[in-house]
This record gives structure tokens, C-alpha cells and sequence, in this order.
């Protein structure tokens, strides 16, 4: 009995212990916690600002951000995605950044009102080893992929991964329904490798496992670094006369709306637009800068060296609940 | 007798709590559901809502099968026969259930790999799905097993039967309650578990509701699949309670100062042996290999350090608190099933069984909804996350805690009572005694599950309050597993004590 009444008062000591700093600001976060941390330490460092930061999946904090409309709890949202950001901003729950200093942002970047804006660039590019198939024999566009060539020989993520929903839903904006339906149908029925996620993806490039994988750059840069199983190239594709283009995603950051700390998140904001800031970021999260002084890794390729698809990110919001029913409709579900 | 036991009002109470915060969760479902009209339910089921109720029911029974059979052949050989290293198989076979199954899943997948064997099917997923919910049944057929009044068993052995004769004519149907305790616990867990089934590729109503809330960001979507269900479970629930029936056996044991007698195994030592080894080594060496070589990867490379002990501590006081909890409440609940089994106590427990079979995703953003709604003080605290940990959990100590008073015969607390000792004495030298052991076994089930539980907490937990399972899983879903191996070799361990001091005193 003591036993027991000695657990209970712990327990009830632990949860009163346990009150929010209401002044602090509060971040959902869908990025990797080691890509951001330094940056808010710093940033918490030069201001005094408290940051409490919430990192998951950035599905599940934008239902959160959506369930919270009425009594939001949060300031700031950092997602992987733009389609998510502009998802969020047709259910009205996020509100414009009034900062001067996101003008350093390429407009193609943010949201039309500004209500999420990009940090950094992710484009989709198809990594492969050399040793399993020789650069001129390399898949040069999207569409190879779909050739007899090279079936069961490239991988793709699983297809609940946001980014490669949101490139799904470009290809929607950029072909339209029947011709997206069609390249998918293809794209399924030449037997993709599919595997959990992009690590996984450049891993078994990197060993040969499979010969081509279709990732975001960051990934072929992170492979690169690798110890051992680093040969790896890449091809940015689609970069002919007359085809599309590479599809360039952004990671980045929206306010919600109602933010309780609304000026201390624009500080926040302002902070990660500075050059060095970016530049931290990029070499922490190996993602292409997307402020034009930022210079990128030396492995990198620059924003503005390649042929981006002629696509308004802004539009994805809209087109992904049809992409999810093209998706379903050819089998190519979790 | 029950009225002068416990006051009434008072056993009443704390089932309805929690299960009027069950239905909450179900109504909010419900609701949501319900929000999009008839249009949207009839589109699902074009799609492939079919399909996905035959795939999720054949993982279901199958798992089920291939679990209960492993469970009750385990327990039967190491608590009733002569089994070298049987104190060790006691708690060695529980310990799949401190294995994370997506980790788990993920080990075996990357052995597999190399082999070129085809894995992605419906038998290799249902070994591997049994593989971390055998313990289930082994745990609770085993603690009935050692309750067991030997007398009959014995009587049969006297009368010339055979052993097996006396194993399928008196012992399984004396195990009946715990068997279909610890199978249903399976195949629920088979309903709402994603972790696995979707590393494993395979699709089930889990992994459908996922992609709704994940790929699509479709809420209501994910709440009409949640439905169908909700709506499973309570058919299953149907022939729990149907295939329970009415015979309850209550046969207690008697303070017997003799050790019930083993069987020898004679020339069947080893092949059995052979069994329980091969058993041990699929669901629990082959898993922790990959994870200490893993680990020892990720340590060489230095990930470990001080916020290790937070995540540890964060970890201890969630599960913790919902193992307590939760034992408090399965006292007057399993009462409550066992001695009044009707209507309204069927209600109770269908509402928190739902929860069960809920994947965790489901389960928090409802919770938020309620937590906003309802309880806005306990919002962002702690006790959001054991809340969810309880409603998910419960179950299982509920389970563990009804088979010990099904063998609780009832004339025992009125001879309690005739001879003048009161409820508390009643409460404290009768019952507790009898029926203790089952239910910290099933709060132990309730402090594991909870140690492993992901979404729910990623959901619910407030800033600062990252649970073990949370570093491993935001590790592990960018695929650096090293990093994310010595935190679940960590929850590995530490769940490895609970388990073995709670096994003790069975």
C-alpha cells in the first residue's frame, strides 16, 4: 500500500511539474530535427527567444494544424513540401508573412499571398551507379523510365512520401489527368523497386543493389559523402530543347494563422533568411540554398544552372486530392 | 454479495469513465465519417475497400492461427513438462513483445533482402506478424496454466489416459478463457498495427488509413475506413463472446504443498527443444542480431549522448503512469465482466476493445479533437499521451486480468463474507491475492505496449516530452538505422525488467 501511494504522489509530482513557458514560440516541424536545431539554438542565443520545437511527420502536424484552427497552439510549420504548405493554405489556416526580407526569395517560391515561402530547394533527379549501367546508357528523361530497358531496374519511395506525391502532383499540373494516368500506369507496370523511404533508395544505388533511383539532389549529395559505396552520378532530367524540365520542390516555413507569438515567428523568419543562415543550412541538410548570394556546396548544382519544370508550386494544393485518386487508381498505394 | 464487496457506485464509476472516453474517440470517428455524406463512402467502396477488408481478415486469421498455436504449445511445454531451461523460456518468450514490430520488421526485411526469397506475401507477413504477438497468448495461457488445479489433470492421468488425451481433453478446455483472451489480443493487434504490416508491403485497413492521413490529408477518408473497422472489431467481438459461452470453470488453486508433477519428455525432449529454440531465435535473436549490430554501428560512431537519458526518463513516466492507471481501473472493470456479465458490461468493454484495434494515428487525432474540446487543461500535458496510452492499451490488462477472475470461483468472497470479514478485507485477502498476479501482468503488457507506442504519442506529447520511440522512429524514417539502433536496443532493455520481475510473481 505505501509502495502504491509513494508511485502515485510521483506521478502526480511529475505531471504539475510539467507546466508550458506560454511566451516561448512553438514550431510543428517536419524536417529532420538535426537539420534546424542548431539554427533555433542560435537563434534563441541572439534573441532570448524561447523555441519549443515539435518535430514528426508533416502529414500528421497538418491535421493538427487544421484540428487547432479555432485555438491554435502553434506559430510556425516547417514542412519538407510545398503541396502540404499550399494545402494548409486552401483549408485557411495559415496567414500571409509580413517581412521584407523574404523579397530575397525568388516569387516562384512562396505562396501567391505569402503565406508559406521556401528556404531551401530539393529537385528530382534520377541517381544511378555506374558501374550497373553506363552514363550514356542512363535514363535521360522522366519517361525513359517507363522503356523496357530499364524495367525492375530502378526504385522508387513508398507512395505515402510526400515529396514524391507532390511530383506526381506537378506531373498532374504539367500533363494533365489522362497523360499523368498513362505515364503512371507505365511507370508501375515496368516494375519499380519500391522502398521505404530515400535513404534507402541511394543506399542500394550506392551498392549496386538497383541501378537507378529517383530521389531528391540532396540525397545523391548525401551518398557522395558516404565512406564507402560512393559512386554514384546523377542526371537532372529532362533537360533537352523542348522537354520539361526537372520538377524543383522547396522545403520551407508557413505562419499559421492566429499565431500566438506572430512577431517573435517573423524574427524567427527574418533570422533564417539571413545568407550565413542559409548557408548553415544548406551544408547541414545538403538541400541547393535558395538565396541567390548563398553559394552551394561544391558538389552541387546551383538553383538557376538547370531547366526547372514550368510549374506554379502554388498550384499543388489544389491538385492533390486528385493525384491521391490517380494514384489509388493505379495500384500505386501503401 | 457484490453490493456489500465494493460499493457499487463505486465499481461502476471507473469503467464508465473510461469507457465514455473510448466512445468519445468512437463518436468523433463516427462523426467525421459521417461529415462527407454517402457520396464519399460509396467511392471508397468502389475503390478497393473490399479488397482490403479480405487481405486484412486473411493476415488476421492467419497471424491468429499461426500465434495461438505457438503460444499454447510454448506455455504447455514450459510450464507443464520436464523442458531444460524452462525458468528461462518463462520470460525469454515474452520478449518479442518488447521488440518495436516496425524495427522488428525492418531487421527482418534487410536478412531477407539478401536472400532474394520471395517475402512479400501473405504467409511470410502473418509468420512475422505472429512472431511479435505469440507472447500474447503464451503470457496468459501461461499464467492460467500455473493457476490450474492439477487435481483434474490428474484424476484423467489415473484414470489411464494418455498425456495427450488428458492435454486435449482437460487442459485445453480448462485454458479456454485465457486462449481466447490472449487470440483475440492478436488478431485485434493484427487490425490496427501499420508499423510492420506497411514495411512488410502489405495492405491492410492500417496501412489504407494511413495513406488517407499521410499521402492525402484526407481526415474523413481515413475515418470512414477507421469505421468499417470499428465495425470488424465488434463482429469479432461477437464471437469472442460467442465462442466464451457460458461454462465458466472456476477452479482456483488450492494452496498445494506438493509441486504439481511435471511431464517427462522422454524422446520427445529434443525435438521440442528444437521447437522452442527455433521459435525463440525467429521472433527474438534474428531481430535483437540485427539491432546490436546495428547499434554497435551507430555508437562507433558516436550517437549517443546525454538527451539519451531524457528520452529514457520521458519514456519510464508515460508508460509508467498508464501502467498504474491502468491497473487501478482493470481491478473493478474485469469485476465488473466477470461477475456481471450483461448488456451494459458488454457495452463498456466493446467501447474500449474499439480503441484497441485502432491504429494509433486514429486514435490521436481524435484525441486532439477531444482534448480541444472537451478537456483544453490537458491539452499539451503529459496526461494527453497516457490517456491515448490507456485507451489503446487497456485491453490487454483487461484480458490477462478476466482470465484470473474467470478461475476466481465466486464462493469464495461469499465464504469470505460469512465468515465476517468486510469488503476491504475481502478485496485485500481474497481477491487481491488470487487475481493480483494477472493483473500486473497485464499492466506489465500495458507498460511494454506503451514503452513501443509511436503515433499517438508523436501526436500528443508535449515539447520536450520525446519518448524513446519517438528518437527511433525519426532515425529510422530517414533511414539512419545505426543511429536509430541504440535507442531501441535501450527500450529493449529496459523493458526487459518490468517484464521479468512482473513474470516472477505470475
Amino acid at each position: 500500500m505505501f509502495k502504491f501511494l509513494t508511485l502515485a504522489l510521483f506521478f502526480l509530482l511529475v505531471f504539475t511539474g510539467c507546466s508550458q513557458q506560454e511566451e516561448d514560440l512553438v514550431i510543428y516541424s517536419g524536417r529532420r530535427e538535426q537539420f534546424i536545431e542548431p539554427i533555433l539554438k542560435e537563434f534563441s542565443e541572439k534573441t532570448g527567444i524561447g523555441v519549443r520545437l515539435l518535430s514528426g511527420g508533416a502529414p500528421e502536424y497538418a491535421h493538427r494544424i487544421i484540428a487547432e484552427k479555432d485555438n491554435p497552439q502553434a506559430d510556425l510549420f516547417f514542412a519538407n513540401d510545398a503541396g502540404i504548405m499550399e494545402f494548409l493554405r486552401i483549408e485557411g489556416v495559415l496567414q500571409p508573412i509580413n517581412t521584407e526580407s523574404l523579397e530575397v526569395i525568388p516569387t516562384q517560391f512562396r505562396a501567391q499571398d505569402n503565406s508559406w515561402i521556401g528556404i531551401s530547394a530539393r529537385s528530382r533527379v534520377l541517381m544511378y551507379n555506374p558501374d550497373v549501367i553506363s552514363p550514356e546508357k542512363a535514363p535521360q528523361t522522366l519517361e525513359d523510365l517507363t522503356r523496357e530497358e530499364f524495367r525492375g531496374k530502378f526504385a522508387l519511395t513508398r507512395p505515402g512520401n510526400a515529396s514524391m506525391v507532390s511530383h506526381i502532383t506537378a506531373l498532374r499540373a504539367y500533363w494533365g489527368e489522362a497523360k499523368t494516368t498513362d505515364f503512371l500506369e507505365q511507370l508501375i507496370d515496368n516494375e519499380p523497386l519500391i522502398l521505404h523511404g530515400h535513404t534507402d533508395i541511394r543506399q542500394a544505388v550506392g551498392r549496386g543493389e538497383i541501378a537507378i533511383g529517383l530521389v531528391n539532389n540532396y540525397y545523391y549529395h548525401l551518398q557522395l559523402q558516404e565512406a564507402n559505396n560512393n559512386n554514384v552520378k546523377v542526371v537532372y532530367p529532362d533537360q533537352e530543347e523542348g522537354q520539361m524540365g526537372a520538377f524543383v520542390n522547396i522545403a520551407g516555413v508557413a505562419l499559421i494563422s492566429g499565431s500566438p507569438g506572430e512577431e517573435k515567428a517573423l524574427k524567427l523568419i527574418e533570422f533564417m533568411l539571413q545568407p550565413e543562415q542559409q548557408k548553415k543550412f544548406s551544408e547541414l541538410s545538403f538541400e541547393t540554398p535558395l538565396h541567390p548570394d548563398v553559394p552551394v556546396l561544391d558538389f552541387a548544382r546551383p538553383i538557376d544552372s538547370y531547366k526547372h519544370m514550368d510549374i506554379e508550386l502554388s498550384s499543388l494544393g489544389s491538385l492533390w486530392p486528385e493525384t491521391v485518386s490517380i494514384m489509388e487508381r493505379v495500384g500505386y498505394v501503401d | 454479495m457484490i453490493k456489500t464487496i465494493v460499493n457499487r457506485s463505486f465499481l461502476w464509476t471507473m469503467p464508465a469513465i473510461l469507457a465514455l472516453l473510448a466512445s468519445l474517440v468512437i463518436i468523433v470517428i463516427a462523426f467525421e465519417a459521417m461529415g462527407d455524406g454517402w457520396s464519399r463512402w460509396v467511392q471508397l467502396f468502389n475503390q478497393r475497400l473490399f479488397e482490403l477488408f479480405s487481405r486484412t481478415l486473411s493476415l488476421m486469421a492467419l497471424s491468429t492461427v499461426i500465434a495461438t498455436f505457438w503460444g499454447i504449445s510454448l506455455a504447455w511445454a514450459v510450464e507443464k513438462t520436464t523442458l531444460w531451461g524452462n525458468r528461462f523460456w518463462r520470460w525469454g518468450l515474452a520478449l518479442p513483445l518488447v521488440i518495436p514490430p516496425y524495427i522488428g520488421a525492418l531487421a527482418f526485411l534487410i536478412l531477407f533482402r539478401e536472400t532474394n526469397l520471395p517475402i512479400y506475401n501473405l504467409p511470410v507477413t502473418a509468420l512475422i506478424m505472429a512472431a511479435f504477438t505469440f507472447p500474447y497468448v503464451f503470457l496468459i495461457v501461461s499464467a492460467a496454466l500455473r493457476r490450474m488445479n492439477t487435481n483434474l489433470e490428474e484424476a484423467a492421468q489415473a484414470c489411464g489416459k494418455s498425456p495427450s488425451g488428458v492435454f486435449f481433453q482437460v487442459t485445453i478446455p480448462a485454458l479456454r478463457p485465457a486462449i481466447i483472451a490472449g487470440a483475440t489480443l492478436v488478431a485485434l493487434y493484427i487490425l490496427g498495427d501499420f508499423g510492420a504490416v506497411s514495411i512488410l508491403r502489405y495492405d491492410t485497413f492500417a496501412s489504407a488509413i494511413f495513406f488517407r492521413i499521410r499521402g492525402s490529408l484526407d481526415f474523413s477518408g481515413a475515418t470512414i475506413i477507421s469505421t468499417v473497422l470499428l465495425l470488424t472489431t465488434f463482429g469479432l467481438l461477437g464471437i469472442q463472446r460467442f465462442a466464451l459461452g457460458k461454462c465458466h470453470r472456476y477452479q482456483q488453486k488450492t494452496e498445494d504443498l506438493k509441486e504439481p508433477k511435471k511431464i517427462p519428455l522422454g524422446k520427445w525432449h529434443f525435438p521440442i527443444l528444437f521447437y522452442v529454440v527455433l521459435v525463440f531465435i525467429f521472433s527474438t535473436l534474428l531481430p535483437a542480431g540485427v539491432l546490436i549490430y546495428w547499434s554497435w554501428l551507430g555508437i562507433s560512431a558516436g550517437t549517443i549522448d546525454t538527451s539519451f537519458f531524457q528520452y529514457l526518463f520521458n519514456s519510464l513516466t508515460l508508460a509508467g503512469g498508464a501502467a498504474f492507471i491502468s491497473l487501478i481501473f482493470s481491478l473493478p472493470f474485469s469485476y465488473l465482466q466477470v461477475r456481471h456479465p450483461g448488456l451494459l458490461t458488454s457495452v463498456l468493454s466493446g467501447a474500449v476493445f474499439a480503441n484497441y484495434s485502432l491504429p494509433g494515428v486514429i486514435v490521436g487525432l481524435a484525441l486532439i479533437l477531444i482534448g480541444l474540446n472537451f478537456f483544453p487543461f490537458l491539452y499539451n500535458t503529459p496526461l494527453m499521451v497516457i490517456i491515448a496510452y490507456l485507451l489503446r492499451f487497456f485491453p490487454q490488462n483487461l484480458q490477462a486480468a478476466r482470465s484470473s477472475f474467470l478461475q476466481l470461483s465466486p464462493n469464495l468472497e461469499e465464504a469470505s463474507q460469512s465468515m465476517g470479514f468486510g469488503p476491504l478485507k475481502t478485496l485485500f485477502s481474497v481477491i487481491l491475492p488470487n487475481i493480483g498476479p494477472g493483473l500486473l501482468a497485464g499492466a506489465s503488457l500495458v507498460f511494454v505496449s506503451s514503452l513501443k507506442e509511436l503515433p499517438a504519442s508523436l501526436l500528443l506529447r508535449p515539447a520536450g516530452m520525446d519518448t524513446l520511440a519517438i528518437r527511433i522512429w525519426m532515425e529510422a524514417s530517414e533511414g539512419f538505422y545505426s543511429t536509430a539502433a541504440p535507442f531501441a536496443l535501450l527500450l529493449i532493455l529496459i523493458s526487459i525488467f518490468p517484464l521479468r520481475y512482473l513474470l516472477n510473481r505470475f
